[in-house]
């Protein structure tokens, strides 16, 4: 059974975040590391431990600028047996229904018998795609697994609520999203470095899978930073003089007590 | 007493069974190093230091008086066995031509003779003393780190006879040519006199007794002959060898890997061949002495880690596993056993601090550090295996430059509020301060890089800092066998000193000190580096900088590893120290070159530490000379005692890097 993982490469969780005057759509992405969406790594893991027990193939899809090559290689060095990226400038700026449609797309292509991809893609903080690739793919999806097994024609997902745990079982193929602590994601090898360098990775645009004219759901308007956090109040002195201080503030000005 | 060709029969004929044996023992032990990989540092490098090693570690015994009694007891071992290499060849030729024989010069009747005959008549009663004392050593006071094997008892009783049997046999022929008491020959005549005091003709016994000495002796020395190679005391043999090749300039270098050719499908280690034919050299060099264990930090903290072990274990998987499939042709490339975890576990390799105290202690000069890295680049680079928590260190250090992870934008957050100049170029510009990761990011270390930036800029030092682009040196990825992100980096800071034209690097970091020093030239770099407490020594010499007035008391001193016994800099921490008389300079039982290490180095900083923690041992020890302060020159060394102090509250006692008590 072949799996298909969803992958996206992201800002490196450090990264200071800062909109682009220039494009209020866009950040500023000159001295932004990129890595592979780390949600995504538990998806890939999870797909390499199935595939390496049970056979098939691990097969990536992203759109993004080709600029994200190397989330996609870091994919293959993992074990992905070969990538698929979606470049054109339409995929790359659309809103994640679109972006699920064009990647339901190209999954279908590989008929797999399994989808995974990560909770929530870390920079645009959107976590509904395996609903949306559910809905295109016409496949049930749930959502967030914390274990997923397989057995037979099913897929059994534990999902982690808060204090509980749902046990949810599918009929294959479905699409899951994948939890922090499903597994520890392998850390890609020099050897295996080397050898995905020969690996198929295929650059491609929404017209290639028949998608020519991409009408966004919805739409950036503009990207702002939050407002900078007020300065904090410091009070110094003598213990008693620090109270006094701080309930006059908590009282007169923050009118809390 | 009479000679007879009988002796010359028997003698002979053990001489050329024993000679074939050892030599058809030698040449596997030949073959079998020869199967390994190549060692191109054994042989390069400046003849004069390989000799001078040969005089000072070899002749000398220089590295056994690091333990003093056990050292002087080899040492006479050693040195009464080179007087006696002579008295052995004179009782061959005996053998042979008669009791009369001896070798040209060394008769008694001349000056030189006589000289030498009192000589080995010393040598013969100390060898056999220092025979007792090991005994009792071992047996009696049953030192830890030494392993009772039967090897061991067997070579002790072995030269206690061989002294033994010669003394009788000496005394016997000084009997028999009725001789009186000679100062030359203060054992064999003194002998002499006692076994003939009978008077008249000598008793049969006695007679007897000597000629039995006689052959006891030879064939002694050609039974220990045939058996030294299958043991520990093949270092008898392979120690001149072991020491005169070490390779030289490697003190805090790891080799490097070629990353370059796409055909190598293999890094590291991950069987035996993949060592070079020097490191199984050091194998079967190895005394099992122990002194690798006791000086070890993990060993010492209850790890599994024990350097000696390793090293055997390896030993008897070259000896005995691999050497069949090493020595058949066409030879298989699997092995019987992986490297690790087989040989070695990963326990083992994910334990050591590469503080090197180990390579200080052995007095055969084996190297550990190397060979243990070099597990860990095969189990990183091949297998993807090591501890969890080194992943996020690797990631960050990948995505980041360096091991907090943390963004590269904050790098310069420790400057917040300090008009730090950044190095433009090197022509107007004297230092790059590189500060390294601990101290650009570690809350307390930050401290350390504010007061050295303030006390350059009040002491009109010429520097500049790298700022948001200084990235990590790569010391802690190398030893981490992450070897491919270390080059990475490296090559990354190479071409940006070319480019800014750095030449000489001041660091507060010893790590970074050490790897710049030893390991940058192997990637085109040539620098010279300094370290903080260098420079401010330098500036308390020429009166410029002081101790500030504020400290007193009892000062002890923590060598760092990578500053004090990798590149040999003891002096300059304590000639800051010794400047002011309200400072009274405390010493470790360890410190200098055998200073303990403070668990952090070899990326063990990163790695959860389980059982008894180096620190708190370091600490402990530290504690011991009652001190006030604790000066460290490290800021790993400084984080680790600093945790080791809180814990230890009531202790009260301040640590402080040597940047905090000067002005």
């Amino acid at each position: 059974m072949d799996i298909a993982v969803v992958i996206k490469q992201t800002p490196d969780t450090e990264a200071r975040i800062v909109p682009d005057s220039g494009n209020t759509k866009q950040i500023v992405s000159d001295g932004i590391n990129f890595i592979l969406n780390p949600y995504d790594e538990f998806a890939l893991e999870e797909a390499l431990t199935i595939t390496e027990s049970s056979g098939g193939e691990v097969i990536c899809f992203a759109i993004g600028p080709e600029s994200s090559e190397p989330a996609m290689r870091t994919a293959l060095a993992m074990g992905a047996a070969r990538g698929i990226l979606i470049t054109d400038p339409g995929a790359v700026d659309a809103d994640i229904v679109t972006q699920g449609k064009i990647l339901a797309a190209a999954i279908r292509t590989v008929n797999p018998g399994l989808v995974l991809c990560g909770r929530e893609w870390i920079d645009v903080q959107e976590d509904a795609l395996a609903a949306i690739l559910g809905e295109f793919l016409d496949m049930p999806h749930v959502m967030n697994a914390a274990r997923i097994t397989l057995n037979g024609s099913q897929v059994t997902v534990n999902r982690e609520v808060e204090g509980a745990t749902f046990e949810i079982t599918s009929p294959l193929p479905a699409v899951v999203s994948c939890q922090k602590g499903l597994n520890e994601p392998r850390y890609p090898t020099l050897i295996a470095i080397r050898k995905s360098k020969s690996k198929e990775l295929k650059m491609m645009s929404s017209a290639d899978l028949g998608l020519t004219s991409i009408v966004p759901a919805s739409q950036i308007v503009a990207l702002e930073a939050p407002p900078p956090r007020a300065q904090g109040k410091l009070v110094t002195g003598e213990t008693d003089q620090l109270v006094a201080q701080s309930l006059r503030w908590l009282s007169d000005e923050a009118k809390l007590i | 007493m009479e000679w007879t060709w009988f002796h010359a029969v028997v003698i002979g004929g053990a001489l050329i069974a024993a000679l074939t044996l050892f030599a058809r023992a030698i040449v596997h032990r030949y073959r079998l190093l020869s199967a390994l990989g190549p060692a191109p540092d054994a042989t390069a490098g400046d003849s004069k230091e390989r000799l001078h090693e040969l005089l000072v570690t070899f002749l000398g015994q220089k590295k056994l008086f690091q333990d003093i009694a056990p050292g002087v007891m080899h040492a006479l071992i050693f040195w009464g066995f080179l007087i006696l290499l002579l008295r052995g060849s004179t009782l061959f030729g005996m053998a042979f031509f008669g009791f009369d024989f001896h070798l040209p010069l060394l008769g008694t009747d001349g000056i030189i003779g006589r000289f030498y005959s009192l000589f080995k008549d010393i040598a013969n009663v100390t060898v056999a003393i220092m025979v007792l004392y090991a005994l009792h050593r071992r047996y009696l006071i049953r030192v830890p780190r030494l392993l009772n094997t039967g090897g061991a008892l067997f070579v002790l009783v072995m030269i206690l006879t061989l002294m033994v049997s010669d003394m009788i046999f000496d005394g016997v022929l000084h009997a028999s040519a009725r001789a009186s008491f000679e100062w030359f020959a203060p054992v064999g005549s003194g002998l002499g006199v006692l076994f003939a005091s009978g008077g008249g003709a000598l008793p049969t016994e006695i007679t007897i007794a000597g000629q039995f000495g006689f052959f006891v002796h030879l064939l002694g020395i050609l039974t220990f002959l045939v058996y030294i190679p299958s043991g520990k005391h093949m270092h008898i043999f392979s120690s001149i060898f072991n020491v005169g090749l070490k390779p030289l300039n490697r003190s805090g270098r790891l080799l490097k890997l070629d990353l370059e050719d796409e055909s190598i499908e293999s890094f590291g280690v991950t069987k035996i061949e993949d060592y070079s034919w020097k490191d199984g050299l050091d194998l079967v060099t190895c005394t099992e002495c122990g002194r690798c264990n006791d000086a070890c930090p993990a060993q010492r903290t209850g790890k599994k880690l024990a350097p000696r072990e390793i090293t055997l274990s390896q030993k008897h998987n070259l000896l005995d596993d691999e050497a069949p499939r090493l020595l058949a042709s066409p030879r298989s490339p699997e092995p019987v056993k992986p490297m690790v975890p087989d040989v070695v576990t990963a326990e083992e390799i994910w334990a050591c601090t590469t503080c090197q105290a180990c390579e200080q202690a052995c007095p055969v000069n084996i190297h550990y550090v190397q060979r243990i890295n070099s597990m860990r680049r095969s189990e990183v680079l091949n297998s993807g295996r090591f501890p969890v928590e080194l992943k996020r260190v690797f990631k960050g250090m990948e995505t980041n430059s360096n091991p907090w992870g943390i963004g590269v934008s904050n790098r310069m957050k420790w400057a917040e509020g300090l008009d730090v100049p950044l190095f433009a170029d090197g022509e107007n510009t004297e230092y790059l301060l590189y500060l390294g990761c601990a101290a650009s990011f570690d809350d307390r270390a930050q401290k350390l890089s504010r007061l050295l930036v303030e006390f350059l800029l009040r002491h009109q030092v010429s520097f500049g800092i790298l700022g948001t682009d200084e990235g990590c040196c790569g010391e802690t990825a190398r030893r981490l066998g992450e070897e491919a992100l270390g080059q990475t980096m490296i090559q990354t800071n190479v071409e940006l000193f070319k480019e800014l034209g750095v030449r000489k690097i001041l660091t507060l970091c010893p790590h970074c000190f050490n790897t710049f020093r030893n390991e940058y030239s192997d990637f085109g770099a040539s620098l010279e580096v300094i370290h903080h407490s260098q420079l401010i020594a330098r500036m308390i010499d020429s009166r410029q900088a002081s101790l500030q007035a504020g400290v007193r008391g009892r000062v002890a001193i923590h060598d760092s590893c990578y500053l004090a016994r990798v590149n040999q800099e003891t002096e300059a921490p304590r000639r800051i120290l010794h400047t002011s008389d309200q400072v009274t300079l405390v010493e470790p039982r360890e410190h200098g070159l055998q200073g303990l290490c403070c668990g952090a180095g070899g990326g063990m900083f990163w790695l959860e530490e389980h059982g008894k923690r180096i620190n708190h041992e370091r600490f402990d020890q530290l504690m011991l000379t009652s001190p006030d302060i604790i000066a460290t020159c490290c800021p790993y060394c400084l984080a680790m005692l600093g945790d080791a102090a809180k814990d230890n509250a009531q202790a009260g006692v301040r640590v402080s890097d040597l940047i905090e008590l000067v002005e």
